[in-house]
């Protein structure tokens, strides 16, 4: 006998009644009720953690019953066995931790193939007419705020263009369309960037950089310049801006809704933390583009890592300037956070991938 | 001679923990086909731990039904991607039946969900003319649109009203009785608090911008303290946004459930809610400190404290009789509408 709720299914009124289980059969009694219900007519909805459970008879009546464990033995004595695997799941603490654990494995499989996959499908299958769109928004915007017209003369500039169109693809591949913008950076500094569309900004500082560093072999400069627009144009190749965009864009979009409505600008820190990972892999695969390029057109990669260690320096002048902490060279631990790899072991690289030529 | 019933949430973190996290488990080895009974499960479990006036809630959701309607809105988005892939002017042709299909397909999401809910034995319902769900989830909206969101509060009452006012629970009618008045003062209000939050920071801030800015004069170029100074600003509106979302969110829930529940009756009877902003700015705050630090674990934990929290601060202000409500002819609705509406990420909400 088990004290139990009844409702009949036709009113709110909520009867106080005794629940037993006899020979199969259910049986209802008490507060003007006596009802005799068999088990094969009446179901019993599943155990959902200590929620109350329900015993349904076929005309919308049922019973609300608290008492897990006297039902449990009740069932027990009536010879029912608890059939629901799910239930038994949710009820032992060492399925919640295999779960957790396999949670994590697929989460992060999902985070080191699945989405680099899918921003590289879905980078391949927009309209052209999309990144173009956007390297227009991109440049209007900088222009405005942040760039100025170039110092460069036109000769300059369409010597560097024209010395980038003669460059051999590596094999039977194609050279991606790309636009070469120059545009003076003032507080950019040297550098050059690969967008969405495939413009690629190289600012005056840039150029001035090689100049400076190569006062006398205006050769040697040209190839420095050559060897970061080569890398750019790899960004473009593999269409990184646009993959990194949307790898972005899922990241943070995914762990919005998981947070919830309260924090979407601290969204901003773990989705820039997870993003880390994969523009360093950018990096290296345009380096590597980069280096081939170069190799297929008798340039030399070298070029490439030399420019590389002067920007570094003049960046890291720039923070001794302000930062008298600032270490020689970056530790390991602190790359890994990094939106870039570590410049020095970019250029490692550079000069092992050079010198695989040599050896051959 | 009301007497006041309180709501009350008898669930637990830890044992929500572990059907969600089975949940999950069984979702992800299923390639999503369990989340359909996932979401049941979930449903019935917050539905039974539901109290009030010594009866729990239940949901009856069909599995089935919930996760034909699933593979439908994905086939349909796929479709939208794909044609929108192709040009943005075919994905335009699929939006705008969309547009015109979406309110009835919200609608007949409110009905699914009133329909499997059930108290005391007896199912809730909700019915309205289609011509309203027009004018609620197309008409007001563009309106407010169209009106550089002057009429968004006029616009969020009529939500309301529709989702409270076309509900029963057996045979017996919800009432919603909130005017745009009482809709308009809480936007005033929070808007009001949205201009203090930088008045606020430029006080506390403001002193900070001083110090800094006349020994940087002093000592170097003017662009780098100029630097210094837009570093501070970019700190000073981060800040504000993250505080603004905690403090002005919890403020803006709490007043709109208090709000709605206040001007919700059921035949004589009538609820209350009176939630703080400060109490859920403290659960917010914890539960988001919870989900950080666990890397996401906390996450069911939270939902509980939301739930229990939102709950709780809830009652029936019963006029008299309580067990006199029966029954309605009952109506099957697919699942598809809620299941759509799921999919494009409209929150239904309490």
């Amino acid at each position: 006998m088990l004290p139990v709720t009844y409702f009949d299914g036709q009113t709110s009124r909520r009867y106080a009644v005794m629940l037993e289980l006899t020979a199969g059969v259910w049986r209802v009694q008490a507060d003007g009720v006596d009802r005799s219900v068999p088990m094969a007519a009446a179901r019993l909805s599943e155990k959902i953690g200590n929620a109350p459970r329900q015993l349904h008879f076929e005309d919308g009546a049922y019973c609300i019953i608290l008492d897990h464990l006297a039902l449990d033995s009740m069932l027990h004595a009536a010879g029912v066995k608890p059939r629901s695997i799910v239930s038994g799941l949710e009820g032992k603490w060492r399925y919640a931790l295999a779960s957790v654990m396999l949670i994590v494995l697929f989460f992060g499989a999902v985070y080191q193939w699945g989405l680099p996959w899918a921003a590289r499908a879905i980078a391949e299958r927009l309209p052209a007419s999309l990144p173009a769109m956007m390297d227009t928004q991109t440049m209007a915007t900088l222009d405005q705020y942040l760039l100025e017209p170039s110092s460069v003369s036109l000769e300059r500039q369409q010597g560097i263009i024209s010395a980038l169109a003669v460059l051999e693809p590596v094999g039977n591949e194609e050279l991606p369309e790309y636009q070469v913008l120059f545009r003076s950076g003032e507080k950019i500094g040297p550098n050059a960037f690969a967008m969405p569309g495939g413009t690629i900004l190289v600012t005056d500082e840039l150029i001035q950089l090689a100049d400076a560093s190569h006062p006398n072999q205006p050769q040697l400069a040209m190839m420095q310049v050559l060897g970061v627009l080569a890398h750019e144009i790899g960004h473009v190749r593999h269409r990184h801006a646009m993959r990194q965009f949307l790898q972005g864009t899922i990241v943070g979009a995914v762990v919005t809704w998981y947070l919830g409505d309260v924090s979407s600008l601290l969204v901003a820190a773990p989705t820039a933390l997870l993003e880390t990972r994969y523009s360093r892999a950018f990096e290296f695969e345009a380096d590597a583009f980069a280096v081939a390029l170069m190799k297929a057109n008798d340039l030399s990669p070298t070029a490439f890592a030399d420019m590389l260690n002067a920007m570094e320096q003049h960046y890291r002048g720039q923070d001794a300037g302000h930062d008298e902490t600032a270490v020689p060279s970056d530790p390991q631990w602190l790359d890994y956070f990094s939106t870039h790899p570590n410049t020095q072991a970019r250029i490692r690289r550079l000069r092992d991938l050079s010198q695989d030529e040599v050896r051959q | 001679m009301d007497e006041k019933k309180p709501f009350s949430f008898t669930g637990s973190g830890s044992e929500y923990f572990r059907i969600w996290i089975v949940n999950l488990t069984l979702t992800i080895l299923t390639f999503g086909i369990y989340s359909a009974w996932a979401k049941v499960r979930r449903l019935q479990y917050f539905y039974r731990n539901t109290w009030v006036n010594e009866a729990n809630f239940d949901y009856h959701g069909d599995p089935t039904a919930i996760l034909k309607g699933r593979v439908l809105a994905v086939i349909l988005l796929s479709v939208y991607n794909l044609s929108s892939g192709l040009s943005p002017i075919v994905g335009l042709l699929f939006l705008i039946p969309l547009l015109v299909v979406l309110p009835v397909l919200l609608y007949k999401s409110l009905r699914f969900r009133a329909i499997n809910s059930s108290y005391r034995g007896l199912r809730f319902g909700f019915s309205a003319k289609l011509s309203e769900a027009y004018k609620t989830f197309l008409l007001w909206p563009f309106l407010a649109l169209a009106t550089m969101f002057v009429l968004v509060p006029a616009a969020h009452q009529r939500l309301r009203r529709f989702q409270h006012g076309s509900a029963r629970f057996g045979a017996s009618h919800f009432g919603f009785h909130a005017g745009i008045g009482g809709f308009y003062a809480l936007y005033g209000k929070t808007f009001l608090l949205i201009l203090g939050l930088p008045i606020l920071w430029a006080l506390m801030f403001g002193g900070g911008f001083a110090t800094i800015s006349e020994p940087m004069e002093l000592m170097a170029d003017t662009e780098e303290s100029g630097a210094a100074m837009l570093g501070l600003l970019m700190m000073a509106i981060f800040l504000t946004f993250i505080l603004g979302a905690l403090l002005i969110g919890p403020y803006f829930t709490s007043r709109l459930q208090n709000l709605v529940w206040k001007e919700t009756t059921l035949d004589a009877h009538r609820f209350g809610s009176d939630l703080t902003a400060r109490g859920l700015f403290w659960i917010k705050l914890t539960n988001l400190l919870g989900i950080v630090l666990t890397f996401g674990l906390f996450k069911p934990f939270a939902d509980i404290r939301l739930l229990r929290y939102r709950i709780e601060h809830m009652w029936l202000e019963s006029a008299g009789d309580l067990d006199g409500f029966v029954r309605d002819a009952e109506e099957y609705v697919a699942a598809f509408g809620e299941e759509a509406a799921e999919m494009f990420d409209v929150d239904i909400g309490l």
